[in-house]
């Protein structure tokens, strides 16, 4: 692997602002977002007087960041970026105090290192939000233009709405959890340049959603907690959020994939609990119905196709379950009979019908392929692959959105008149996006969840949760 | 200086994050000061009923107590039937019993009892719709067809897989205005976090039976629920922890709420953080304040520990009007109390706009102390409206069915 500019300019032998050598080489050919790449920060003091800025800008895998700043003591000063986009008092876990600026949480850790290192580390082995530090002159002043590929305004190692901040000490680039840094002196949130997007919030802190459903004819949002099967009915409007559905009864203490049917009844994908839930138009329960006991189920999405039945993708046992129109479920098709391979980790997720109403599409977590069947003849075709981390999809004619959780982007998949093959066009990481599951239509809208999962291996969730909503691209 | 005027900042934002803005997960739960309790047990010394021993029981002037029955072991919930029946649970034996004063002498005697239905493991909350009865004991819901004579059918399972039901085995269920059958599970242990989201619950189920959702929540063991007859306003009673002292947590009429979270375990009365419960495993790791916050506060509190079981409303016309629409309550008696609690019957008290305004005692005198000794003869349960107006109150210890009528003043 080669190593970031930030080992270089720790050795003092480079002049700053080089263009550092792609680290990523195989997202080299990352498609493009819907439009440049570039996003600044306001800095902060703790009594919120602005004291300087940030500004970067996305050149291919490298990303330059340029920080000014003013108001502190002269010398070398500690400078990361944390996780959270927010710069507010919060708790610093290793004194279980609140202090300021405790909001941004801990270091931004993409490789899950768990460790404090220099600037030069690579992700897997120190944290990715570990900068360069400031030198700040006898005036109190402090510019810093540099350039890396440990950080990026997209993917896996995005950090738009994550937080910069500049500590009072140097940075000793080793000790753990922030190089002896002391106190969180300035912050600044990264906001993405020239685009917008609308975020409705949850009110629970162990919300973690996972699916969505819009109801036109309502206005409403609804999305459900993957770890306590919770469904909330948001205002699209107003944003104002009420519960729908308590979630925890037997069959629904979870909640994944949600589909609204022509009765306005919500249906719900129940993932380990291995059920499929139908809630009544004012959420009362109507049908828990239960695929076979058998060990391991992680029922996962559902589509209502043209041909009256609910189709159910389960993402650890090879099957796509059938809900007829009497509610009745079945085994519809053994996916080990057929060219799609279940491995481990989570396998197929989103489904989809087409608009021809002759096959289902569905994307396989694991291994990034994207799956046509033949609703007649149950023919598997692989229509694509690099859809790595693919979750919930979106169907508009010939378009397929795909929301790609760790990779916390939408993916824009162009399709060919039969579904059987495609290509992805554009990538988009929205203003930030944090593990996001899947996506609905809003008119020329969409609405993306949020939905942090991955947190529920171990870490904090950055709360309040969100769904963000943005113009289709 | 500056770093003291720094640190007065902080504590300012942060308390104004606090008042303004709900709570953001914390990445470990908040450190609390420790804290000690003054716990007694008394549990009074239990007396089996006697006739000597009625002169003690206290009813409010112009009402009169009999007895109705004696001897029917642990005598839990009752339902009336219009013809006079009595459909009557018997947790400890798990069975049924069918009741009914046939000779009209005002006693349920050895040949006016049958027993209709059995091996339902703990057998307790009844109601009655459209011929037939169902039964709530642990796990399971049954049902039964009731024929004329009061026999049951064998028994069917109605719904099933509910929680284990460990400290607060007493489940309760009515059929709602709505059609949807509600159901009350308690929690397993006495003050921490249940295993099962089931737990602590009143459920609400599908007029099928095959699916439920969480109704409302943070109900540690709330028994005796219904609708108001005017307002329709669904009430509750919920009993607080035990061991955590003498005078906390009260025990809670609540209203209950669709999707509404009543504290428990960590907030009792009106969203008061319990300082004796550990906070290790609040969701979000946030505060109990905080916590509490977000939960629903009780309307009305009563001396803690007292164990409210059935409330009944009363919609007859025999008691005086004041009486009408009012709730009678089951307080089966405190074991954790100095001074013991309960042990009576009381009264809630709603106004004319159906609103409930005090709880007072109705029926009395079960416990008494004797030198240093604290001892009872009564732990009421069970509360229904008999056919003739009068109010029937079920003692479990010693299986006996008290009368209470209104014979105005002589």
């Amino acid at each position: 692997m080669s190593k970031s500019i930030f080992k270089t300019l720790a050795l003092g032998t480079l002049a700053l602002g080089l263009a550092s050598v792609g680290a990523q080489i195989v997202n080299m050919t990352m498609p493009p977002a819907s439009t440049p790449l570039s996003a600044s920060a306001v800095l902060r003091n703790p009594q919120g007087q602005t004291v300087g800025s940030v500004r970067m800008v996305q050149n291919g895998m490298n990303l330059q960041i340029t920080v000014r700043s003013s108001g502190l003591t002269p010398g070398q000063h500690g400078m990361h970026v944390h996780e959270f986009g927010r710069c507010i008092p919060g708790v610093d876990a290793a004194i279980n105090e609140v202090v300021a600026f405790g909001g941004a949480g801990g270091h931004f850790d993409p490789g899950k290192s768990g460790n404090h290192d220099s600037p030069g580390a690579e992700n897997e082995d120190g944290h990715g939000g570990d900068l360069p530090m400031l030198n700040v002159g006898a005036d109190g002043t402090a510019t810093l233009n540099i350039s890396t590929d440990k950080l990026s305004l997209t993917g896996e190692n995005g950090i738009l709405k994550r937080s910069l901040i500049i500590h009072a000490q140097p940075d000793d680039y080793k000790s753990d959890p922030s190089g002896m840094t002391g106190a969180r002196e300035q912050c600044g949130v990264l906001e993405r340049a020239n685009f917008n997007t609308r975020d409705y919030t949850l009110p629970g802190l162990q919300d973690f959603p996972e699916g969505v459903a819009y109801s036109s004819s309502k206005n409403v949002i609804y999305t459900g907690s993957a770890t306590n099967g919770t469904i909330y009915a948001i205002n699209a409007g107003t944003g104002a959020v009420s519960k729908f559905s308590e979630g925890g009864a037997k069959g629904r203490t979870s909640a994944l994939g949600l589909k609204l049917d022509a009765k306005g009844q919500l249906w719900i994908a129940g993932g380990a609990a291995g059920t499929v839930s139908i809630l009544s138009p004012d959420g009362a329960p109507v049908a828990v119905l239960e695929t076979p006991k058998s060990p391991n189920p992680y029922i996962n999405d559902l589509i209502l196709a043209s041909d009256g039945n609910v189709y159910v993708t389960d993402s650890s046992r090879p099957v796509i379950f059938k809900v007829s129109p009497d509610l009745k479920l079945s085994k519809w098709l053994e996916l080990d009979r057929t060219t799609i391979k279940y491995g481990p980790g989570i396998n197929l997720n989103g489904i989809i019908a087409t608009p021809d109403g002759k096959y289902l599409l569905s994307v396989q977590l694991n291994t990034g392929e994207l799956w046509r069947i033949d609703l007649k003849t149950k023919a598997v075709k692989k229509v694509m692959g690099g859809l790595m981390n693919g979750d919930g999809l979106l169907l508009e004619g010939r378009t397929l959105y795909v929301v790609r959780n760790k990779n916390q982007v939408v993916s824009k998949v162009n399709l060919s008149a039969d579904y059987g093959s495609g290509r992805i066009t554009l990538e988009e990481p929205l203003e930030g996006l944090r593990f996001p599951t899947t996506l609905a239509s809003i008119g020329g809208d969409a609405v993306v969840v949020q939905g942090q999962l991955d947190k529920l291996q171990g870490g904090t969730p950055e709360t309040p949760f969100k769904l963000t909503r943005f113009k289709k691209f | 200086m500056k770093r003291l005027l720094f640190s007065s900042l902080l504590v300012a934002s942060s308390l104004a994050l606090a008042q303004n803005t709900p709570p953001i997960a914390r990445p470990v739960p908040p450190g609390e000061p420790p804290v000690s309790a003054t716990v007694t047990r008394n549990e009074p010394t239990p007396l089996e009923f006697s006739m000597d021993k009625l002169s003690r029981l206290k009813v409010p002037a112009g009402f009169e107590l009999k007895v109705m029955a004696t001897g029917l072991g642990n005598a839990r919930m009752m339902h009336v039937m219009p013809d006079g029946g009595i459909y009557l649970t018997r947790r400890a034996q798990g069975d049924v019993y069918y009741l009914k004063d046939v000779n009209k002498d005002g006693k349920i005697e050895a040949v006016e009892r049958k027993q209709v239905a059995q091996n339902i493991k703990l057998a307790h909350g009844l109601d009655v719709r459209d011929g037939k009865l169902y039964v709530v004991g642990e796990k399971t819901i049954w049902v039964m067809t009731m024929a004329q004579d009061g026999t049951l059918s064998v028994p069917q399972v109605f719904a099933d897989g509910f929680p284990d039901a460990g400290q607060h085995p007493a489940r309760t269920l009515l059929w709602g205005y709505d059609g949807y059958l509600y159901a009350t599970f308690g929690s397993t242990n006495n003050d921490s976090r249940t295993p099962n989201p089931e737990e602590a619950t009143l459920l609400r189920i599908a007029p099928d039976g095959k699916s439920r959702e969480i109704f409302a929540s943070g109900l540690r063991h709330t028994i005796g629920f219904g609708w108001h007859p005017v307002t329709k306003v669904l009430y509750g009673f919920d009993q607080g922890s035990d061991w955590h002292g003498d005078n906390i947590p009260p025990e809670e009429m609540n209203v209950i709420e669709r999707g509404k979270n009543y504290g428990w375990p960590w907030c009792y009365g009106d969203k008061t953080p319990d300082p004796f419960v550990n906070v290790y495993n609040i969701p979000g790791k946030i505060s109990k304040a905080e916590y509490c916050a977000g939960t629903q506060g009780y309307l009305m509190g009563y001396t803690p520990h007292a164990a409210a079981i059935w409330m009944e409303y009363y919609t007859a016309a025999q008691f005086p009007l004041e009486y009408k629409n009012d709730a009678f309550v089951a307080m089966r008696g405190s074991w954790n109390r100095t001074e013991p609690s309960g042990y009576e019957v009381v009264r809630v008290d709603f106004d004319a706009a159906g609103k409930p305004s005090t709880i007072t005692p109705f029926l009395t005198g079960f416990v008494y102390q004797e030198g240093e000794v604290w001892k009872q003869f009564g732990r009421v349960a069970g509360v229904a409206q008999y056919t003739d107006g009068s109010l029937l109150v079920t003692d479990d210890q010693s299986g006996v069915i008290y009368q209470i009528s209104y014979t105005g003043a002589k």
